[in-house]
C-alpha cells in the first residue's frame, strides 16, 4: 500500500508539473463558466421547472469529453515513448498498483476540476443580487447528487482514458480513442433509450431509464440513489482498469 | 545451484511473437562477483537482463535469484536486483534528488534511512553537489548516466544489474564508475553488459559471451583464452639462424603456429604450440645452444576481444554449417 501512495504521490506531481493539465483545467473552467453565466441569464429571463444547478451539470458530458482524454492520455503513453515505462517496473511494484495510481491521479484531478467549476454557484451566489443567490443556492441536495452522478460516472470515463492510454505510445491516437469512445457511449446510450422508447418494446421503463445517462443524473440530482447505476458504472470501471493492467503486462512481455 | 551462486539460469527460452531471442540459455554466477555480458547487437544481452531484473518474462525455463525463483515469485526476487536498463530513460520533470528519493520509496527502503541512503549513492557518483537540485532534463548525457547508476546502487540489493553503463561517459567519468564497480567488489554480485570490451577486462572477474541466444563461452579471461586458443600457446623472439631455430623445435616436437622475420635483423618472432614438457625442453635446449639468444618467451595471453570475435566467429560458422 506504501508503493502505490507513493507512485500516487509521483502521478500527482507528473500532472501538477505538466502545462498540460492547466492548459485542460483553464479550458474545463472557462467552459464551466460560460455554460453557467449562458444558464443564469436564461433562468433570470424565464423561470423554469429545472433547477439551475441540474441544468448545469446536465452539460457535464461535453467537458467530460474534452478533459479526460486530455488529462488521461500521458499516463502510459509518455511513458511508453519516454521508455521509463520499464524503469518503473524495475523496482517491487505490481501492474496492478501502477494502473490504479494512474486512474486515481487522473480522476483525483478530474473530480477537483468538477468541485472548482461548482463552487462558481458559491462564488456568485454569495456576491450578487438576491434573484442570482436564490437561484444558485436554490437546490443544495441537486449539487450534491449531481457532483456523486458525475463522481460515479467519471470512475468509467477516467478507467476509459487510462485504457486508451495503455493501448499506445501516441498520445493524440490515445486522446482521440478516449474522446470517440467516450461520445459514442453518451450518444450510443441515448440511441438505445430512445429506440427502446420508439418501439414500445419491454425495454420502455425497465432499461430506457437505466440506459438514458441524463435521465440517471435527474435521479441523482432528485436525491433517487439507485444502486444499479452505482454497480453498472463500478463494476464497467474495475473491467476496464483490468483490461488496462492485462495491456500494461501485454506492453512489457 | 551451488551454494555460492547468486543467480542460477536454467534452460531460459524467450520468444517474441514466435521469434527466438534467447535458445536455452543456462548460466550461474557466483556471488559477490563481477560478471561481463558480451555479445553482438541482437544477441539477446538485454533479453537476459531484464528477465534476471523481473521486468519481463521468460517464454520457458528457470531463473533463481539469491534462492528465489523469478517465475514462482517475481516480486521477491524483484527485492534482491537493483537493475539499470540501456539508454537509463529517467523522468525529465524531477530533481536528481527527487527522483533518487521516489525511487528509495519503491524499493522499500525505512523512511528513515532515505535521506542518509539517497545521499550515500549521490557522494558516490559525484551528483551531491553539482546536480542534487537539478532538473534531470537540464543534464548531460554523462550526468543522467551517473543517476541511472546511482539508481542501481541505492539500497541493499545483492544483485545489481548494469545494461551498458559506461556509454556516453567521459573516461574521467568511467574510471569512477569502474571506482563504484571495485568498491561493490565481494559484497554485492554485479553483472554488467557492455560494448567496451577492454573496460569489462578490467573490472570484471568472469565473462558470459552471448550470440544469436545462445551462450557461446563462459569462465574467467585465462579459461576463455584456453578454451579459444587451446592451452599451451607460446611466443618467442629469438635472435640466430633460421635454420637452426625450426631445428631445435623440431627436435622437442613443438609445433610452429608462425614464423615471421622480425624488423631486425637476425630476429624471429616465432609463436608455437607445446606441451608443459616440450616447452621446458625447448628452453633448455635454445639456451644450451651458442648460436641462438632467447631476447623474450612467454604464454599469449588473448585479449577479451580476440576472445569475444573468435567465439562469435565460431558460432556463426557453426550456423552456416548447420543451415547448409
Amino acid at each position: 500500500m506504501k508503493k502505490f501512495y507513493t507512485l500516487l504521490k509521483y502521478e500527482i506531481y507528473r500532472l501538477m508539473v505538466s502545462p498540460a493539465t492547466y492548459v485542460v483545467a483553464s479550458i474545463f473552467t472557462l467552459s464551466m463558466g460560460g455554460i453557467f453565466i449562458f444558464l443564469l441569464h436564461d433562468y433570470i429571463k424565464f423561470a423554469q421547472d429545472i433547477p439551475l444547478v441540474q441544468m448545469f451539470c446536465r452539460c457535464f458530458w461535453l467537458p467530460t469529453c474534452v478533459v479526460v482524454p486530455l488529462l488521461s492520455m500521458r499516463s502510459f503513453s509518455e511513458e511508453y515513448k519516454s521508455g521509463t515505462f520499464q524503469n518503473l517496473f524495475s523496482v517491487p511494484v505490481t501492474y496492478t498498483e501502477v494502473v490504479l495510481a494512474k486512474f486515481f491521479a487522473v480522476y483525483g484531478t478530474f473530480i477537483f476540476l468538477w468541485l472548482c467549476s461548482l463552487s462558481i454557484f458559491v462564488a456568485v451566489g454569495a456576491r450578487s443580487e438576491p434573484i442570482v443567490r436564490e437561484l444558485a443556492f436554490a437546490s443544495p441536495f441537486n449539487m450534491g447528487g449531481g457532483l456523486l452522478f458525475i463522481a460515479i460516472t467519471g470512475l468509467l470515463f477516467v478507467a476509459i482514458g487510462i485504457f486508451a492510454s495503455s493501448l499506445t505510445e501516441n498520445q493524440i491516437i490515445s486522446c482521440m480513442v478516449t474522446f470517440f469512445i467516450l461520445l459514442a457511449l453518451f450518444i450510443g446510450e441515448q440511441f438505445f433509450a430512445n429506440r427502446s422508447q420508439i418501439t414500445n418494446l419491454n425495454l420502455y421503463g425497465t432499461y430506457q431509464e437505466a440506459l438514458n445517462i441524463f435521465s440517471q443524473l435527474d435521479n441523482f440530482c432528485n436525491g433517487v440513489f439507485d444502486t444499479r447505476i452505482v454497480v453498472f458504472y463500478l463494476s464497467t470501471c474495475v473491467l476496464t482498469l483490468c483490461f488496462s493492467t492485462l495491456v500494461v503486462q501485454r506492453k512489457l512481455n | 545451484m551451488a551454494k555460492g551462486d547468486a543467480i542460477v539460469v536454467s534452460e531460459l527460452i524467450k520468444k517474441y511473437c514466435g521469434q527466438v531471442a534467447l535458445n536455452a540459455v543456462s548460466f550461474s554466477i557466483e556471488r559477490g562477483s563481477v560478471v561481463g555480458l558480451i555479445g553482438p547487437n541482437g544477441a539477446g544481452k538485454s533479453s537476459i537482463l531484464k528477465i534476471l531484473a523481473g521486468i519481463i518474462m521468460g517464454t520457458s525455463g528457470d531463473v533463481i535469484i539469491n534462492g528465489c525463483s523469478v517465475a514462482e515469485n517475481v516480486m521477491q526476487a524483484k527485492q534482491h536486483v537493483s537493475f539499470m536498463p540501456e539508454n537509463n530513460p529517467l523522468p525529465d520533470h524531477l530533481q536528481v534528488g527527487e527522483y533518487l528519493r521516489f525511487r528509495a520509496e519503491l524499493k522499500g527502503i525505512p523512511t528513515k534511512k532515505i535521506r542518509q541512503s539517497t545521499e550515500k549513492v549521490m557522494r558516490q557518483c559525484d551528483l551531491y553537489y553539482e546536480a542534487r537540485h537539478r532538473m534531470i532534463k537540464t543534464l548531460s548525457k554523462g550526468y543522467r548516466q551517473r543517476v541511472g547508476i546511482a539508481d542501481a546502487m541505492l539500497g541493499n540489493n545483492e544483485i545489481v544489474i548494469l545494461d551498458e553503463p559506461t556509454i556516453g561517459l567521459d573516461p574521467h567519468q568511467i574510471i569512477g564508475v569502474r571506482k563504484i564497480i571495485d568498491a561493490n567488489k565481494g559484497s554485492r554480485t554485479i553483472l554488467l553488459s557492455s560494448h567496451i570490451l577492454s573496460e569489462l577486462e578490467t573490472v570484471c572477474d568472469n565473462f558470459i559471451i552471448i550470440n544469436r541466444g545462445r551462450i557461446v563461452a563462459t569462465g574467467s579471461l585465462d579459461e576463455l583464452s584456453n578454451n579459444v586458443q587451446g592451452k599451451n600457446i607460446f611466443c618467442a623472439r629469438i635472435g640466430g639462424n633460421e635454420q637452426t631455430i625450426r631445428e631445435n623445435f623440431e627436435l622437442v616436437g613443438v609445433q610452429i603456429i608462425e614464423f615471421k622475420r622480425s624488423l631486425c635483423n637476425e630476429e624471429y618472432v616465432i609463436k608455437f604450440e607445446a606441451a608443459d614438457e616440450a616447452y621446458r625442453l625447448l628452453l633448455l635446449k635454445i639456451s644450451n645452444n651458442g648460436e641462438l639468444f632467447v631476447k623474450k618467451i612467454g604464454h599469449v595471453e588473448c585479449s577479451l576481444e580476440e576472445i569475444f570475435l573468435n567465439s562469435t566467429r565460431r558460432c556463426r560458422d557453426q550456423d552456416n554449417a548447420d543451415d547448409s
